[in-house]
């Protein structure tokens, strides 16, 4: 009697394991660029800056992107049909990675909008939580365009570079592989 | 004889491997200077802590430059030293599986090297109040460097672990599309 192999689950444990690493990863760095660029945009110098505060706002901003990240994942695999990690791998031999490494990098520019908002309300939580305001100098004191362009630029570089990085480790995989041959 | 030389050095370095060199130091570099400056300012003893926004921009260009200019060399070393190129090196790594091996120990290699990086963005710093006349940290005497050692070992070695982490399963993907 031939049995079938058992159907992989839409949701598996490398899938749970992929999103909290990669949105956990993105939510550090974007709350550090978005950080970074309200510190560089205050009106006046020197800025003053309360620690407590801004480590609570980055823990709030992880936990929050790993949450949504990883709800926006499973919702996307439900109306696909296909788990994530498929996805990935299917993306992987249409070399899709190769071509959008601009694409990426200037999505992630207009795209920061998002995470640059998250980060300030998150900021803002955190200050209502430890009672003391990240800037104590206020939100006034920020150039907030300034803040949002330095965000885009940050995040369009690095969104570009990481994504130039991703692009050669797949081709490198696959020109060892043709070497091997 | 000669042209073999150039040949050979030619396949050492080509343009895709400087442009390699750069893409990854920079991106590093820039990384690095920014976790190390960040562990600097949250280990003030005193608060709120004052930080001057222009020699802090400043040290950081310095040291995403001094790194991008390291990094290269010592990649164009290493090259030169094992008589292969990086990209080379780096195929023959993942066909024989080390990248996906040696995530934990990057990860660890990453935040033992911190304290170079801490010290690099030290230097930058210095550097960056003599060229802008301006202190980074107006109080620098309250910073707690063994606090911003651990801070900085810490958030460098989960950043390493994660892009390592990533970049193994690219590979795993890639293996896994050629299977299919």
């Amino acid at each position: 009697m031939k049995t079938t192999p058992d159907p992989q689950p839409l949701i598996g444990k490398q899938d749970v394991a992929r999103w909290l690493t990669i949105s956990g990863f993105w939510g550090f760095v974007f709350y550090l660029l978005a950080y970074l660029s309200m510190l560089l945009s205050q009106r006046r110098q020197p800025v003053l800056v309360n620690a407590k505060t801004v480590l609570v706002g980055m823990i709030l901003h992880i936990f929050a992107l790993i949450t949504s990240g990883s709800f926006f994942s499973a919702m996307t695999s439900v109306l696909r049909g296909t788990s994530t990690t498929q996805d990935a791998r299917k993306q992987a031999a249409t070399n899709l990675l190769e071509r959008t490494v601009v694409l990426q990098g200037v999505s992630g520019a207009i795209g920061s909008i998002i995470p640059f908002t998250f980060s300030r309300r998150c900021l803002q939580m955190a200050a209502k939580i430890t009672g003391q305001e990240a800037f104590p100098a206020g939100e006034g004191a920020i150039n907030w365009h300034q803040a949002q362009l330095l965000m885009a630029f940050f995040v369009g570089v690095v969104g570009t570079i990481v994504a130039r990085i991703s692009a050669w480790v797949a081709d490198d995989h696959v020109k060892a592989r043709e070497e091997q041959k | 004889m000669s042209s073999t030389t150039d040949q050979s050095k030619q396949d050492l370095i080509g343009q895709e491997e400087v442009a390699r060199w750069l893409v990854f130091s920079s991106f590093w570099g820039f990384i690095f200077h920014i976790l190390s400056f960040l562990s600097m300012l949250i280990s003030h003893r005193r608060q709120p802590a004052p930080v001057n926004a222009k020699p802090a921009l400043t040290a950081m260009a310095l040291h995403t430059g001094a790194f991008t200019l390291g990094g290269s060399l010592f990649s164009a070393y290493s090259s030169f030293k094992r008589g292969k190129s990086g990209v080379q090196n780096v195929r023959d790594r993942i066909a024989d599986g080390t990248v996906e091996r040696i995530v934990v120990v990057r990860a660890i290699g990453a935040a033992v090297g911190a304290v170079c990086s801490l010290l690099l963005a030290v230097g930058s710093i210095k550097v960056a109040e003599q060229i802008t006349e301006e202190k980074v940290f107006p109080e620098g005497d309250s910073i707690d460097w063994g606090k911003a050692t651990v801070a900085s070992a810490f958030s460098i070695g989960t950043v390493a672990a994660a892009v390592g982490q990533i970049a193994a399963w690219i590979v795993k993907d890639t293996r896994q599309s050629i299977k299919a």
